[in-house]
Formats: C-alpha cells, structure tokens, sequence
C-alpha cells in the first residue's frame, strides 16, 4: 500500500516555504519572533498574591452570609389587638432580641468588610495609576534615546565624509618644489624610461601616483596604461577584478599611506596582477639618514618611512614567487671630502668616514620589483 | 528654506483629503519662495500602491516630486484580516505583530531609507503626513533627531489610531502641525503626550463664484430650498443616517425643502423624490450648488478638519453638522454660523429653525463667512504656517517628550 | 490462586493509563478472581472503584502475588510501597515525560517525572516481566539495562469513539459556527505537545496562506499557568477562531471528530498518543510531526512532518490538505488501514497472557 507520504514529497512542501521567503511573502524570521513572543510571555512571573486579595475574599464571603431578617411589630389599633401582640411578644421577643443581636453583629462585619474592601480596591487603582505613569516616563525615556542614537548616527556619518573630503592641496607648483630636491630633470627622464623598459609586454599596468611624465614614458613604448592619483590607488584596486592587470607601478606613494593600507595594497596586488606579472613600488629609503631629516619632512603628505625589508616580507608572504631591490643611486653620495695622507691612521679614519657617509647619504630611493 | 514632504501619495490627480491639503501646502510654500521637494511612491490609489506614476524625479507646479516604485503591492487578502485583527481588535496585540500590520498596510518603497537620509541632510525641515502609513512611521523613526521634523497627523478617532506601535511614533516629531484645536485633545488623550504644536488648519478659497439657477435647471429645481451634502454615499461618513433623518423629517413635515447630494454612492440610497443624487461633479457645478443652498450638511462622525464645510461657510452657508465629531461642534462653537445635531430631534429643530428663520440664515452666513476669512483665508494659513516650520527649524532636530501626566 | 493487582500513581477518567488499567483489570478478575487497583491520587470519581495504596489498603499478600507496577510519572512514596510488597513485580512502562518540559512550569512536577525515571532504574531487578508500551518507550529502558521486554501498546477500547453516539447539540453549533478548515486538536495542554507551535502554524497558514481556519483544542489544561499562557499567545496574536473546550467525554469527542477536516498533533514527545488511534478508528485525515513514537503508532497513515519541521512547514501542510481533495481523501483512506491493522491486535488479551506465563 503506498502512503499518501509518498505521493506528497515533504520536499515540495520544504520548497514552498522557501519560495514564500525569499519573495519576501513570508517575513523570513517568523518562527523566531513567534518563539520570541511566547517566551516573553512565559518569562513574566506573577508576583504572588497580596494580603489583601485574601481579605477581600474573605469580605465577599461575608457578604454573602448577610441575611435580611424582619422585624415583628409589637403596637397594634386593632381593639385587643396589643395585648395579643404582648403575648406573642413575649414568646417571640427573646427570640428577636437573639436576631437583632446577630443582625448587629453581622452589620458590623458586613461594614468592616466593605471599608476593606474600598481600601483594597484604592491600593490597587493607585498601584495601576503608577505603573501607567512609569509605563510612559518609560516610552519617554525609550523616545529620547532612540532620537539620541538617531543623532549620534548623524555624527558618525558627517565625521566620515569630512575625512574623506580632507585633501591637502598644495597648490600647483609643489610637485616642481619636492623634485627640485631630488635631481636634474634629465636624470629623472633616464629613470623614468628605465622603469618603462622593465614594462614593456605587460600591459595593461596601473600606475598609482607618479608624475605625467612616468605617464607618458609608458605610453611612448605603447604600453597601455591607467594613472591615479596615489590616495585613489587602493579603492581603484579593491574594485578591479581578479589578474586584472600586467603590472603594478606604485610611485612615491606608500609613504604616504597608513601601514595598513600598505600591507592592504600588496595583499591585493597578488591578486590583481596576473601570474608572471610586475609589481613595482618606489619609495624613499629609510636607510639613508638624510632622508629623514630631509625628504621625509619636504612633503607634508610624506606619513611614514618604509623599511625595504619590511616590502620584501610582506611581498613574500602575499604569495610573489621571486622579488628584488634595486638602489636608487642619485649621486648624493660621498660628500664627505677625504682626508689627505696615507698612513694608517687616516686610512683609518677615511674609513670610518667614509661609513658614516654611506650612512647619512645612502641611495634617498629604492625600487622593489616583484613576479607573481 | 529648503522644505521636504514626505506623503504615502502625490499628485494632480491624487484625489484624498490629507494628499490635496498636503499638495496645496507645498505649491504655495513654493509661490512663496521656498524650495520644496516632495518624497513619494507611484500609485495613485492607496487599494494597493499599484505603480501609476513614473518612478524618478518631476517638477509639478514648481515643486520637485521625487517618486520610488513600491517594493509590492497592498495584498489584500493578507491585509484585510491583519487589520480585522489588529485594528479592529482588542489590544493587546503583539508588537511585531503590529509591525508586520504596518509592513502589510504599506507603502513600501524601494531605497526608501536612503533616499530620506538624504532628504535629511539636504533640506532644513522634513515634514510628513498623516499618523497611519509605514512611509511616517518608518520615516520619523529613522529621522528624529537627525533634522528638524513636523507631523502632520490629520488624526481622527478612529481604531487603528489606537494601535500601540504609534506611542513611540508620536513621541517623535520636533513640531506637530495640527488642522483643529480639538486635534491636540485627541492626541493628548490616545497617546498620553502633551505635543509641541501649532493648530494650522487648511487655507480655503474665499472666491467661490456661480450660478445657482444653473444648478436648480440642471437638476429640475424650481424655487424649492434644499440642503445640500458634498462627499462620498459612505455609510462610514454619515450618509446612511442623513438619508434616514431627512426621511423622516419630509414625513413629519410635509413640504418643498429637498436634499441635494453632490458625490458618487459607495452604497447606494434607497430612491426618495425628495433626494437627488447627482454622482461626482466638476467644480463649477459644485460652486452653483453651494451658493443656492439653503443649508450644508456635515452628518460624518469622523472628520480630521472637514475642508466641504469651510467650502460651504465661504459660500455664505449655515451649516448643520454632526455634534458627535468634536472637530465639526468645535468649528460651529467657534464661528456661530449653524447648529450641531446630535439625534433626530436636533436634526429636525435645526431645520424648523433654519427654514422658519430667514434672517437668522443670514446672520449664521455672516458669522460663517466672517470665520473663515478670518482664520482660513490661505494668506492667514500660510503665515501660520510659515511660521510653524520656522520655529520647527530653530528648536532644531531635538525631539521634545513631555507625557502627559494624568 | 495468586492475585494479581496494579499500581497506579494517579488514577483519573479518560486518563490512558487509567483506562488501560480498568481494561487489564477485568481481565485479570475473569482470569483470576480477586485483583485490585491502587492509587497515590484518585479522582473522587473513583474513590470506592480504586483503592489508596498504603500498607493498610494493600495488607496481607503472599510472595507469589504479583503487583503490576504503571510507571508513568514518580512518586515519593512508590519506592516504599514496592519495598514493602513481598511478592512478584510486574514493570509496564508507559516512558516518562522528559522533566525539563516541566521545569519552567511546575518545578515540583518536574522532579517527579525526574524521580519517575530513578524509579525505572532502581526496579530493573526487581521486576520479573518487562512491558514496555511501545518500541520508542523500549528503548528507553534498554538504555538502562532492561531486556526482554514484551511490547504491548495501552489501547483498550478501539471503538469507544466509533461506536458513541455524537451529542445532537454539539452537531448542530459546530455546524453552524465553525469555519472551513476545522483542525482538530485531542490532548492535554502540556508544555512538551507543543500547543504553542499549533498556534503559530494557525497564526503563519491564517496572515499568509488565506486559510480561515478554526482550531478546537479540546483537552484539559492541568498545568493551570500554562493554558493561561496559551491564551494569552492566542489574544496577543488576536487570533479569531480558537477554541479551547477543556476535557470532553466520548460523545462531544464523537462530534468534533466528525466535523474535523484532519487531526493535528505537533508534540516535540509522546508516550503512546492515543488520539491518533482514535482519529483512525473514525477513519480522519492526520497530520503529525513525526517526533518520538509517533511513527510508530501511525504506521503508514498521515502526513508526517520531519521532526524538525517548525511552524512555517506545518502551515503549508495544513493549507495543502485542506485545499486538495485527492490528497485529504487519501490520508483519510490512510487512517483506515492502519485502523484495520490494529485492530488484529489484542493488547489487553496479550497482557493477561503475558502475566499468566510468570504464574
């Protein structure tokens, strides 16, 4: 004998419920707010019953055993009629004495029971009249918070377009004004082409800060290229898909990014550079003293100084197969004038200098290049 | 100032009480050098939302009308028995359970909340209208303390009013906007606040101009006086009890005097020769009819400011309305120009009053016109107005709570 | 000739264990002559029927009598009871509701259903016949060490709705006030049959499927704060259309049933769950959740839900069956064949067997 559980696959009706969700029919955590609900309702535990409900109870069964009696009438006009009465009254007189005793205690109970009553009654009205007001100093309190959250809401978010809007404009002539402290004009030309060459092939490269002119060098060799500016780098990064691009050219402007941006950038940039593609970051040498007291501070948007050693970890660790540093030599070098005399001493002591040179005036940049 | 709407529906041809009041607010905000941008949906009927507009922004009459789609349309089936039981039914109801009433009820629109953030932060005051649908509901709630807010309830005492999701609701605005005095009672009274409020009302034309006798020819009149009812055959306002009162009135007392009823029948009146029903008319008709009657009626129990009746004291009418809705006692109380009824034999004493009394006609058309000229003329309401959102503007986007304490 | 004589902790009409007692008792008088019921708490109802179980009552008895022990529920004194009975002990387990149902509701009653299932333990030894009232049930006690366990399930008076007379005026009001579909609900109103998700699938199949249902729960509510609490789910839900009609006797059952367009049981545990039996006899569509026992007892019959179904699932099934005939008619046709299969059995016939062949 089939079973009608057969017929009718309880998948179907699974896929039923499903569809009624997602279409948005069904609100989707239905069960949940109804488990909720109950269980509000069970969590509510009634505080126990008050003395005073038993008294009432106690004045309700009194009242309830209060009888009405009747009173018998001892003067009669009827001729004869009292002296029949007096005797009656007298057989009957003991008896309503005893009745009219009990009356007046049952009256007296039947009134305390009644005050009890009005007084309990008070207690619990003025106890509902003060939980309705506390019921709404609540709803006011509830009101005040939720326009509170609503307006520090406000806060955060004004807060965060005005970072975002904060751009440092130096005016025009200030990238001329840091070149000036680098070097001549042809110089740069030379370096410029010799980045260029490195890219020939790999379109198509994003160039994140940088001048025009490191621009225009790629696109001479047809290597077709996109520049940004160097704070738009890593949202032009994040949005772009996958093995996007042949190479990364990265200029001058990890220095100025916060250092999680930089581990950010190079994390992406395993990503979005296809396999057997370039990554290139050129920054300024925190090997070289000079650079701190001096290029460090030339530009203000300059932020932070970063270790070559620190780019070729976190370019190891984001999965690039080979990696190396090139030093860029800019001539400063050796500005400390040997002393003359061919002893020991001063070999010596041209020695030391000559380290200390190497020091304060090492290569002001550095090149990482790094393969996926 | 730059001035945001925000309404459950908009447009020339959006017919409804709060949705014209709301439309003529914002034109004349506009006449009067305001920037103003509506926030609404594309239906035209409140049934089901159902998209009849373009989505999008328009310019209608100098004011920006900024329409979304409606996620879907008003499910009837689910909705009318979620209101049976919510509305109509005994409270307690649960919260979500009244918030999945107000999600069904909608309208729901599309990119709604951002699209009021960014009203908040673009205009100085953001103004909604009407207490029931979720776009004030949802709205207040995500924009009380962001921006100066104004809450137009045109509250009237009906049950869903009384549903308890509005008592945080009503906490919320900056500033109410209120048609009638008797408005703040009534809030007062439902959700236990003291609101910060100006009474407004709605402005009315002070120039209606016709011909009555092309109105008695049209309708086969002659010199017969007649009362008149403007609005729709709705036994919700009033009508059904009207047609019986007028009934028997003609039977206790025989005469010329007709009714005149201008508005299309939801329920159909019993057929009674002494009652026309003339069916929607355009405005000329309508002005013809005002100025020949003898008297208006207002039978409606539920009325927000009843805009017919302040149409009808600017035509010079005395009006007769129902004492039972205390916005309509509260505009006899305050202009003097007719009676409020409350049975059949107000109803009967009014009009014995009315049609043995011509003088007293007059007077009551004085009174009523000097009423409206002095507090609904559009200048006065404007002013009133102009200055309610200015003060709104300068207490800033703070809410001000203050219960009512009993 | 040894007697043969039950034990109980609570007797009560229209209780299963009550009723299956009564039937076995019978039984064992026509078999054996003299045998008693005794009881911890008896409904007044039954006050000279069954007999209190103290040392008074139970008195002088030989080592080979033998006292069939109901385990249901415990009780302090029920230990001391069967310590001091020298004869024979006869274990028929009806499973035990799982405490923590109770426990937010009723603490107290909640420790003895926990002491219920010490009991269980500290007998094994003693017991020399094992009757368990189903496979499920069974298991149980295997788990702690039983064996040799004879199933026989508690029912006892098949057709006792089949063959009552429906009451002519409960006919006539649900005919004119109930709504299509009438779901039909048979037991007491207690934390682990999970009334809640019922009405939570009335409320889902109500808003969102454009059911118009009525629901009648016709059952005691023992656990007085908890009916309270069903109530005030169903007026804060404002759900029109359930009815809570407290306990019935056989003849309103007889017409429920009749106007019922299908039997609904959601319950997260059941012991035997004797309605679905009855709702067979009568040849009623089922829906069940198939939690515990409950495939056992249906068999083949019903629309059984996974026990992890919720309410949003049980909605759907609801307006699945009362919107196609096919489907209600066919689990009708379900009932009854699972009825016929049980209807071969002779549970009280294979007790007194089962008890005759310790003698």
């Amino acid at each position: 004998m089939s079973t009608p559980n057969e017929n009718l696959s309880v998948p179907d009706l699974r896929a039923v419920v499903d569809r009624r969700r997602d279409s948005g029919e069904l609100s989707a955590d239905i069960e949940d707010e109804l488990g909720a609900h109950f269980r509000s309702l069970t969590s509510f535990r009634p505080q126990p019953t008050i003395d005073a409900l038993a008294s009432i109870e106690r004045a309700a069964r009194a009242l309830a055993a209060y009888h009405v009696t009747v009173d018998v009438q001892l003067e009669s006009d009827v001729p004869g009629g009292s002296g029949v009465h007096r005797a009656t009254g007298r057989v009957v007189t003991p008896q309503i004495d005893a009745l009219i005793e009990q009356i007046d205690e049952q009256r007296d109970t039947l009134v305390a029971s009644l005050d009890q009553f009005v007084a309990t009654a008070h207690e619990v009205l003025s106890a509902l009249d003060s939980f309705e007001a506390r019921r709404e100093a609540c709803e006011d309190t509830f009101a005040r918070a939720h326009a509170r959250v609503n307006a520090q809401d406000e806060a955060i978010y004004q807060l965060q377009r005005e970072s975002r809007q904060r751009t440092i404009d130096l005016g025009a002539d200030h990238d001329r004004f840091v070149e000036r402290m680098r070097s001549g004009d042809d110089v740069l030309a030379e370096h410029d082409g010799a980045i260029a060459d490195q890219l020939v092939g790999y379109d198509p490269v994003l160039q994140i800060g940088g001048r025009h002119q490191m621009l225009d060098a790629l696109t001479a060799r047809g290597i077709g290229t996109v520049r940004v500016e160097a704070p738009d780098g890593l949202g032009v990064l994040r949005e772009s898909g996958g093995d996007a691009f042949g190479a990364l050219v990265v200029l001058g402007a990890v220095e100025k990014m916060p250092a999680g941006d930089v581990v950010e950038l190079v994390s992406l940039a395993a990503h979005k550079i296809r396999p057997g593609g370039k990554l290139l970051i050129e920054t300024l040498n925190p090997l070289s003293l000079s650079v701190h007291s001096h290029d460090l501070f030339a530009d203000p948007r300059r932020l932070r100084l970063v270790h070559p050693e620190l780019l070729e970890y976190l370019v190891e660790s984001s999965g690039f197969g080979e990696w190396r540093i090139e030093w860029l030599s800019t001539g400063a070098e050796g500005r400390a004038k040997p002393v003359p005399g061919g002893d020991a001493m001063v070999d010596t002591l041209n020695e030391n200098f000559a380290r200390v040179d190497r020091l304060l005036f090492a290569p002001r940049q550095y090149l990482l290049i790094g393969v996926r | 100032m730059k001035l945001a709407f925000v309404v459950q529906r908009y447009g020339l041809e959006v017919a409804g009480g709060a949705e014209r009041h709301c439309r003529e607010f914002a034109e004349r905000l506009v006449e009067r050098g305001h920037e103003v941008t509506v926030l609404t949906n594309c239906a035209r009927s409140y049934v089901d939302w159902s998209d009849d507009y373009e989505p999008g922004d328009s310019v209608v009459n100098g004011v920006t009308v900024r329409r979304l789609r409606v996620v879907r349309p008003r499910d009837a089936v689910v909705f009318d028995d979620l209101n049976a039981r919510v509305a109509w039914g005994r409270p307690p109801v649960a919260s979500f359970i009244q918030r999945e009433w107000m999600r069904q009820q909608g309208p729901e629109m599309d990119g709604y909340e951002g699209a009021l953030l960014d009203l908040a932060r673009s205009h100085d005051v953001v103004i909604f209208f009407t207490y029931l649908y979720s776009t004030t509901f949802t709205g207040l709630l995500l924009l009380a303390g962001r921006v100066p807010t104004v809450l137009h309830p045109t509250l009237h005492d009906e049950a869903p009013a009384y549903a308890s999701i509005y008592r945080q609701m009503f906490r919320m605005p900056t500033l109410f906007a209120l048609s009638t005095p008797e408005e703040v009672e009534l809030v007062e009274r439902i959700y236990g606040v003291r609101p910060r409020h100006r009474v407004i009302g709605v402005g009315v034309d002070l120039a209606i101009e016709g011909q009555p006798d092309r109105f008695r020819k049209q309708y086969a009149l002659t010199t017969e006086p007649y009362l008149l009812y403007v609005g729709r055959l709705d036994p919700g306002k009033g009508s059904d009890e009207l047609f019986d009162f007028f009934a028997a009135y003609k039977i206790r007392r025989p005469g010329p005097l007709k009714l005149v009823v201008l508005g299309d029948p939801i329920k159909a009146l019993p057929a009674h020769p002494d009652v026309i029903v003339t069916g929607f008319v355009d405005d000329e008709v309508r002005n013809d009819a005002l100025l020949g009657a003898q008297a208006f009626v207002q039978p409606s129990y539920f009325e927000s400011f009843s805009m017919v009746v302040s149409e009808a004291l600017s035509a010079g009418l005395p009006v007769l309305v129902q004492a039972h809705c205390e916005v309509l006692a509260g505009h006899v109380a305050r202009s003097g120009a007719g009676f409020a009824y409350r049975g059949y034999a107000e109803f009967e004493t009014a009009v014995d009053i009315l049609l043995a009394h011509p003088e007293l006609v007059a007077e009551f058309g004085r009174r009523g016109r000097a009423y409206v000229e002095r507090e609904y003329a559009w200048e006065t309401v404007m002013d009133r107005y102009e200055s309610a959102l200015s003060e709104a503007f300068d207490l800033g986007a703070e809410i001000n709570v203050e219960s009512a304490v009993r | 000739m040894t007697a043969v004589h039950q034990l109980l902790v609570g007797a009560s009409p229209g209780d299963a264990v009550t009723e299956f007692a009564l039937a076995i008792r019978k039984g064992l008088r026509a078999a054996h002559g003299r045998s008693e019921m005794y009881a911890f708490h008896r409904d007044p109802v039954l006050h000279t029927d069954v007999l209190p179980a103290d040392h008074e009552s139970i008195g002088d008895h030989s080592v080979d009598d033998i006292l069939i022990y109901h385990s249901s529920i415990g009780q302090p004194e029920t230990v001391q009871v069967l310590d001091a009975w020298r004869g024979r002990i006869v274990m028929y387990f009806h499973n035990i509701v799982p405490f923590e149902y109770f426990y937010p509701y009723d603490p107290y009653w909640a420790s003895l259903l926990a002491l219920g299932r010490m009991e269980v333990t500290v007998l094994r030894d003693r017991a020399v016949l094992t009757v368990a009232n189903s496979e499920y049930s069974a298991d149980d006690l295997r788990a702690v060490g039983y064996d040799d366990i004879h199933i026989i399930p508690p029912v006892s008076s098949l057709y006792r709705l089949r063959d009552a007379v429906p009451t002519p005026s409960t006919l006539v009001h649900l005919e004119e006030h109930m709504t299509y579909p009438m779901i039909l609900y048979v037991g007491q109103l207690l934390p682990q049959k999970r009334v809640d998700m019922l009405i939570d699938a009335l409320h889902i199949s109500r808003t969102y499927l454009g059911l118009r249902p009525t629901l009648m729960l016709a059952g005691p509510g023992r656990l007085g704060r908890f009916e309270s609490l069903l109530k005030n789910k169903v007026r804060e839900l404002a759900l029109p259309g359930v009815h809570f009609t407290g306990h019935k006797n056989a003849e309103d059952l007889a017409a429920l049933f009749r106007h019922a367009t299908f039997l609904v049981t959601a319950s997260d545990w059941e012991s035997y769950c004797v309605p679905l039996v009855e709702a067979m006899s009568l040849g009623v569509p089922i829906i069940a959740r198939a939690t515990t026992v409950v495939p056992e007892t249906l068999g083949g019959a019903g629309l059984q839900l996974p026990a992890d179904s919720g309410a949003a699932l049980m909605a759907e099934a609801f307006a699945r069956v009362a919107n196609d005939d096919e489907l209600r008619l066919s689990l009708a046709e379900s009932s009854t064949a699972r009825f016929a299969e049980l209807e071969k059995l002779d549970p009280v016939g294979d007790f007194i067997a089962a008890i005759g062949s310790v003698q």
